[in-house]
């Protein structure tokens, strides 16, 4: 039955992508990069149940391994990812054994601290090497496959997204860094009295996710063709990521991807919306996306954690008893699986 | 010729006088984190928005009331420590009992919610407040400048800040306050209205942190970076002195503002904020309590 239902989805993805547009490829192009950052942010606040400020900072660090690597042409593509990767998850080792030693909000600050750092670092960076006109990126290239089309785009970011999903999909559930993982996020004083070292398997949740927003990162930068520094030094792209993952559900994959394509195509749809209101409207709503998109998130962030705090996840969990249970209401157990 | 110089241009004490406007702002927005987390426990990462709505506030009543600016002023508090307390009970206090990544998160998506609302309200435009007290500029010795305005809010912050500790340690308010935070079951066992008490406590620290906009706002301009180079990088002076220290986030504020004084002298004004936020971070990783906080903080 899971085969089954893996085929169907690699199939209704494959044709999906072959009947998009350029244009509608380039946006889901976006949402799996999008998704690539939630997945790794995820990983971490399932796992320390801490909150992770710093996705900003550290696809800015991929860009900037990018930047460093790539534009010459000279290293083959691939190399230069894996860099970016390495370089992300230095930073995230030398930040979280600090942040993660500490209970409470101390990860918070110190990713927050973090991305600020990271701005002037890269802007410096920046100024000192190309200036205003940022770097130019070659097409890359993998194994002979030229990603010169939004098509190929499309394709090269599902496997890659696939592999981590099979990745993290299987250290969470079958491997002793799984187990351990989720030892400590149902209860870290049982897991350090089972042996587990809590703050170290922290650090490399910390680690691991650094390392693949950071691939993320430059990804995206491949994607663009074109980086910018000013491209990441705003905290509100770490806290776009950060909704993405309590819209989708705290811990859930599926939820991380859902809520990456809802955030993604949020200034989308808002435009779609405006069209279909009067001129007026659409003028005002083309004016101010920004701002209604930055209002939009926080009110949804705010929505979800008052109202529903498990996110869609615990929304289809609530679904499917009631399509079970139906048509027996007083069936239903609508605490079971509550956040 | 002497090594280090004490007056003149290139001096220390004209460097230490360039930091007091900085301190004082740092004081306030400081106190603001403090007071809120001291109280609740609440990481409230919308400070920033706080001290820059009051800071709209104050511009559109200035000029839409004819009215003194002193009364203006007023108003504007009154309206923050009412919309403080609101925010408390109406938002926070809903998430009394779940984790508090969820405190954390929320004041996220709070601060968001602000700077959209904001941004559509007054967009990006940069204001003037009008001038408080006449221009006045005081020259200590050579290279030190101060203006009244700046010893003004020197006297408003440092007063504020003296009235809440008094507030804190001698009233029966602060008594109710301190045991709210202490045990706010026992608290409510005997008597004490732990949702009033600690909404008073946001009250208080919004206006902090409204008059810490103030602070910024009347020598300089009104605009979206109050948010971030004032208000979040509050973080700073409170993580040096103590996260729940009211006391700590003094001398937090002139360490901080005296290390960025000092960056932006020899390191380019760009280096201002980040010699902040890394400064930070090395207190994160020697000493995470702080200078003055409390050594409960919990290693895992």
């Amino acid at each position: 039955m899971r085969f089954i239902m893996l085929f169907v989805t690699v199939v209704v993805i494959v044709a999906i992508g072959l009947r998009l547009e350029p244009y509608q490829l380039g946006i889901a192009n976006a949402i799996l990069l999008a998704a690539f950052g939630a997945l790794g942010l995820n990983l971490l606040m399932g796992v320390a149940g801490q909150v992770s400020a710093g996705n900003a900072a550290f696809l800015g660090i991929g860009a900037m391994g990018a930047a460093i690597l790539g534009p010459s042409g000279s290293i083959p593509f691939p190399v230069v990812i894996v860099f970016a990767a390495a370089i992300g998850g230095c930073v995230g080792l030398v930040v979280g054994i600090p942040a993660l030693r500490l209970s409470g909000i101390y990860l918070t600050i110190g990713t927050i601290a973090l991305n600020y750092i990271v701005f002037y670092a890269f802007d410096t960076y920046q100024t000192d090497t190309v200036g205003g006109g940022g770097w130019v990126l070659p097409t890359p290239s993998i194994a002979g496959f030229q990603l010169n089309s939004p098509l190929r785009w499309y394709f090269f970011l599902l496997v890659i997204l696939g592999i981590i999903w099979l990745i993290f999909s299987n250290i969470l559930s079958r491997s002793p860094f799984g187990r351990a993982w989720h030892t400590v996020r149902s209860n870290e004083l049982v897991a350090g009295s089972l042996g587990i070292n809590v703050a170290r398997y922290k650090v490399l949740a910390f680690v691991i996710s650094s390392a693949v927003i950071a691939m993320a990162g430059a990804l995206a930068s491949y994607n663009g063709g074109l980086i910018f520094s000013s491209n990441f030094d705003s905290l509100s792209i770490s806290i776009a990521y950060i909704s993405m993952v309590v819209i989708g559900g705290w811990g859930s994959m599926w939820g991380a991807v859902v809520g990456a394509a809802i955030i993604t195509l949020l200034p989308y749809l808002m435009s779609t919306i405006g069209n279909a209101l009067s001129a007026a409207n659409s003028t005002f709503i083309s004016s101010q996306t920004n701002n209604l998109e930055v209002i939009v998130d926080g009110v949804i962030i705010i929505g979800i954690l008052l109202f529903q705090p498990g996110g869609l996840t615990a929304v289809a969990g609530q679904l499917k008893r009631y399509l079970e249970a139906w048509p027996f209401r007083e069936m239903i157990d609508w605490d079971r699986e509550q956040c | 010729m002497a090594l280090i110089a004490l007056t003149g241009p290139d001096g220390i004490l004209p460097l230490l006088f360039d930091a007091i406007p900085l301190a004082t702002i740092y004081l306030l927005i400081g106190i603001s984190w403090a007071i809120i987390f001291r109280s609740t426990g609440v990481l409230n990462l919308a400070i920033g928005e706080f001290a820059l709505l009051a800071c709209y506030l104050l511009y559109t009543l200035a000029s839409s009331l004819h009215v003194s600016i002193v009364i203006d002023i007023i108003g504007t508090l009154v309206i923050m420590s009412v919309f403080g307390g609101a925010v408390y009970l109406g938002l926070f206090r809903r998430l009394l009992g779940r984790p508090h990544w969820a405190q954390v998160v929320l004041s996220l998506g709070l601060a968001t919610a602000l700077d959209g609302i904001m941004g559509l309200k007054w967009g990006s435009t940069y204001y003037d407040l009008p001038q408080l007290i006449s221009n006045i500029q005081y020259r200590p010795f050579s290279g030190a400048d101060l203006s009244a305005e700046d010893l003004l809010f020197v006297g408003i912050s440092v007063g504020y800040t003296l009235i809440l500790i008094a507030v804190i340690r001698f009233t029966s308010l602060g008594v109710r306050m301190r045991a709210a935070t202490e045990s706010p079951l026992l608290a409510s066992l005997t008597g004490v209205s732990t949702r009033s008490v600690l909404g008073i406590a946001w009250a208080l620290g919004t206006v902090a942190a409204s008059l810490g906009g103030l602070a910024f706002a009347f020598p300089n301009f009104v605009g979206p970076p109050i948010t971030d180079t004032i208000g979040l990088l509050g973080l700073a002076p409170v993580l040096v002195g103590g996260l729940d220290s009211v006391e700590g986030v003094a001398l937090g504020a002139v360490i901080v503002s005296i290390v960025q004084t000092v960056a932006a002298k020899y390191l380019g004004a760009t280096a201002e904020v980040p010699v902040a936020w890394a400064l930070l971070l090395v207190f994160l990783l020697f000493r995470p309590q702080g200078l003055f906080g409390s050594r409960a903080i919990q290693r895992v």
